[in-house]
This record gives C-alpha cells, structure tokens and sequence, in this order.
C-alpha cells in the first residue's frame, strides 16, 4: 500500500509539472505520447498467473521527453496496468500505476548521453526497443523470460542507476554501446525487485551491451552484439534471507531487417553460484527465435521459438516463480489498420512439464494503438 | 456528338499528358539548407533526420520538417515513405527520449525559422536566398 501511495504521489507530482509547466519555447518535446492496449485471451492453463479466458485492460503508457537545454533532456514514463502476475496474490482486478522510467540525462556529445535515474535495462533487443509500447513489438506477448519482473521474467527489465549510452561511426555501419551501474536486484514473493527506494542491502548491478550495426551493402539494417552483467541476488522470505546468488549473464542478440522480413534473436548464459561459495555454478540458458515478413505493407505473419533450461538447484531461479525451465512454439499474425493500430493474433503451445509444471495453449487477439 | 474515336484520341492524349507530368513532380528540387552560424556537411543530413546526430559543436541540431515538401524530401534524401518516417521517430523518442523535427507548413516558415535560430536545419522547393547557407540541393 504504501507503494501505491508513492507511486500516486509521484504521477500527481508528474501530471502538475506537466499541467503547470509554463509554456517556455526552450522546453521541448512536452507532447504527452503513449501506446494502449487490449485484448481477448484463451488459455488451457489450470490457475494461471496471468488471469481467465476472457477480455483483458492492457497497459494505458503515457510517456514525456522534454528537453531542458542543448544538452539536458528527460524522459519520463507512466504505465496504468490491470495485470500484475505476482507476487502471487497481487492480481486483483484494479488499476496500478508504475513509474516506468523517470531518467535524467546529459548530451556529453553525439557520441555519448549519460543518464541517471530509472531506466530500461540494456541488454538484448526486446526489452528496449519494445517495452511497454505494445503497438511497437510484432507478437501480443513478449518472450516469457524477458517478461516483466511483475510477470515471471527472469531478467532485471528496469534498473535504477546510472547508464552511459552512445554509437561512434566505424567503417560501413556503427557501433553501439551501453553500461550501467545500479542498484542490484532481490526476490521478494518470487518476483525481482528492483529496489526503487534505495539499495537497502548494498548490491551493485553492472553490465553491459555492445553491438555494430550494419549501414548499406548486402547485411544492411543488421543489429549485432553481445551482452552481459552481474549481481548477488538475496531471496527474502517474511523478511528474512534464505538464498543469496551471485548471478552471472552473458550472451548476444541480433535484429535485422532485410526488405520485408524482420529476423530477431536473444541469447542468455546464466552461470549462477551461492555467494558463499559453497557448491557448484549452475549453468541455465534461455533463447527466442523470431522471424516475420510483411504483406502489403500491413499484413505480418509471423513465428516464435522460445527455450528455457534453467537449473532447480541454482538459488535464483529456485525461488523466483518464473524461474522454471519451459518451451513454447508460437505463430501469430499482426495487421497495421493503420499506421497508429494494429491487431494481432497469437496462438502458442508452452510446455513447462521439465520443472514439474503444465502443457497447455494460449491464444491471444489484441488491439493496440499509439498515439 | 463526338465521334467514339475522338474519344479515344482525347482519353489517350490525356493519358499521355498525366505520365509526362509524373516525373516532373517527382523531379521538385529539394534545397538543404541550415542556419548560416551552423556548420553541417552533407552527410550530416542524414543523420540528423534519422535522430543520430544532436550537436553540432555545442549547439543543439533542430531540424525542421515542410510538409508542403516532405514527401518529396522523404522520398529523395532518406529513402523512407511517411509512414516509416513517423514509426522511426515514434521509436526514436519512445526509447532515446529525443524530440522528432517540428513541421512548418511552407518554404517562408522554414526559411524564417532557420535563418533566425541556430542549430536550424530545414528544406525547402526554390533556391533560398541570402541569410541560409544550402547544405545540399537534391
């Protein structure tokens, strides 16, 4: 509750700067944006985390980008959801807003832009190009392991911290890159926390990405690169520590968007071990495969694979209620109505029966629109 | 009453006429032009219209977009139609917080505003008089 009065607290501080703002010429980019969504789904699935068959509120995202100064900006993200999956028991029907982003930046130059505060995680392709912006991504669904923290993913989606960002021209294309520093993650009720009101338990999250991405010639558009970061990870349970895991992750991705088709793919290593040292590592990885190609400018079918082997042993994944190894095969199909809206059709077949969990089919109609 | 053959030769004609002239709306010049304190290459253009470049120098790069102009600009300088223009500027300000061109209506709004503000970077159909400097005619 009491982070619901904070985060109410800080979108009525948010909604007045906007409201009250005097309409200054140097303050750019006060436009309020946002994506919105909803959606039909049907599940096979006994007692799932993400609701009943039936029609379902998505996200209302409302985002800001003003600039201050030549090299002062801000981006400043809102989401309504109806659907926080865990921890168990938070589904319940009503509203609750997040603070998705609230970053501040500086233009060092077109090189580099250091930001400070609450960011999109960089790592992959998904959860930064994508996001809340539910219009943006091809399927109705993200990967489940690059889900939400809210929502069974395995990954911190959000950091709080600090994150330098830029690209440098090199040869026929660029490179990209992105590092961070933030306040390490903990599992509270089988979710990832991210530690908004402060490190309370003195873990620093580090990582980073790096990529190149092809400009002209036969591989033009390609995105690739690699990433990687690292934490201890401490499971609280009525308050009280019962695992602590440093978590280790590297792997890559790619994107690429030849012609009409759009080819995408995500790569995670974990090598996790007890902080205390006692024990093994333990070795689990997760990967999607996506490609899709569009008809007429508008018409998108398109195919998903997911993989997940995670290890039962390992202190991270034991106790985060996401963290269970699962394959799912999906096909979908999206259609742009118009440039601003599109429909989406999702149908899959998951497969968690390794860690003990259940077979079933889910299929998913959405409408999503930006603004 | 017209003859149906007469018919004909008009429709062909017309015809005719409609094609001839197709070419010469998409052969519009395009004039590049930036503020005269703004020292940008031709290979600036580019980037600054697909968000990629914010500065030059210390100065902040504030492109401007002409809609009585952009299609073509579009068309001949980015190799994009309007509607990827406007998905690439969505994702642009969703994920890197930037601020897409703002849109003047005519070639004097863009001139006006580029010649008076530094960091303007514009388009516009005609030769631009004194006051801008032309970064590239397309």
């Amino acid at each position: 509750m009491k982070s619901r009065l904070h985060r109410a607290a800080a979108l009525s501080l948010l909604s007045a700067l906007v409201i009250h703002t005097p309409a200054k010429a140097d303050i750019e980019g006060l436009t309020i944006h946002g994506f919105a969504d909803t959606y039909y789904t049907s599940t096979s699935q006994q007692n799932s985390p993400s609701g009943n068959t039936g029609f379902k509120l998505g996200n209302l995202d409302l985002y800001i980008a003003p600039s201050f100064t030549d090299h002062i900006r801000a981006l400043m993200e809102d989401v309504v959801e109806f659907d926080d999956w865990y921890p168990p028991g938070a589904y319940n029907g009503q509203p609750s807003i997040d603070i998705e982003r609230l970053q501040i930046g500086y233009v060092v130059s077109n090189e580099l832009t250091v930001w400070i505060g609450r960011f999109h995680t960089p790592y992959g392709y998904w959860n930064t190009a994508y996001h809340h912006g539910a219009q943006l991504q091809p399927t109705v669904m993200r990967p489940q392991f690059v889900a939400f923290e809210d929502h069974g993913g395995i990954l911190p989606a959000h950091m709080d911290g600090i994150w330098a960002t830029g690209h440098d021209v090199l040869g026929p294309g660029r490179i990209t890159y992105d590092l961070y520093l933030g306040n390490g993650q903990r599992i509270l009720d089988g979710a990832l926390d991210m530690q908004n009101e402060g490190n309370a338990d003195s873990h620093t999250a580090a990582g980073g990405r790096f990529g190149y991405e092809f400009r002209g010639g036969p591989v033009d558009s390609l995105w690739v690169g690699v990433h990687a970061f690292q934490e201890q990870v401490d499971n609280f349970v009525n308050g009280a520590i019962t695992a602590q895991t440093n978590v280790k992750v590297a792997g890559g991705f790619f994107h690429w968007t030849p012609g009409d088709w759009e080819l995408m793919g995500e790569y995670y290593g974990f090598d996790n071990r007890a902080h205390d040292g006692v024990g093994p590592s333990h070795s689990s990885t997760a990967w999607y495969a996506e490609a899709d190609y569009t008809f007429f400018g508008r018409i998108t079918p398109l195919a998903r694979i997911e993989r997940d082997s995670l290890s039962q042993t390992d202190g991270y994944f034991q106790y985060l209620q996401g963290g269970k190894s699962y394959t799912r095969d999906l096909i979908g199909a999206r259609y742009d109505l118009t440039p601003q809206t599109a429909l989406k059709l999702d149908a899959d077949h998951t497969d968690a029966t390794r860690n003990g969990g259940q077979s079933y089919h889910e299929m998913h109609f959405q409408v999503a629109v930006r603004f | 009453m017209n003859h149906p053959v007469n018919n004909v030769r008009y429709a062909l004609m017309a015809a005719i006429l409609a094609i001839s002239a197709m070419p010469q709306l998409s052969r519009a010049d395009i004039y590049v032009i930036a503020n005269a304190a703004t020292k940008l290459t031709a290979d600036d253009i580019k980037l600054i219209y697909t968000g990629d470049k914010e500065l030059v120098g210390s100065i902040k790069i504030k492109p401007l977009d002409n809609h009585s102009a952009q299609s073509e600009f579009l068309a001949k300088v980015l190799q994009l139609n309007s509607n990827r223009y406007d998905s690439l500027w969505t994702m642009k300000s969703f994920r890197d917080g930037l601020t897409p061109p703002a849109t003047k209506s005519s070639d004097a709004e863009v001139l006006a505003y580029v010649e008076a503000t530094p960091g303007a970077i514009g388009y516009v159909t005609t030769e631009p008089p004194a006051g801008v400097v032309v970064v590239k005619k397309f």
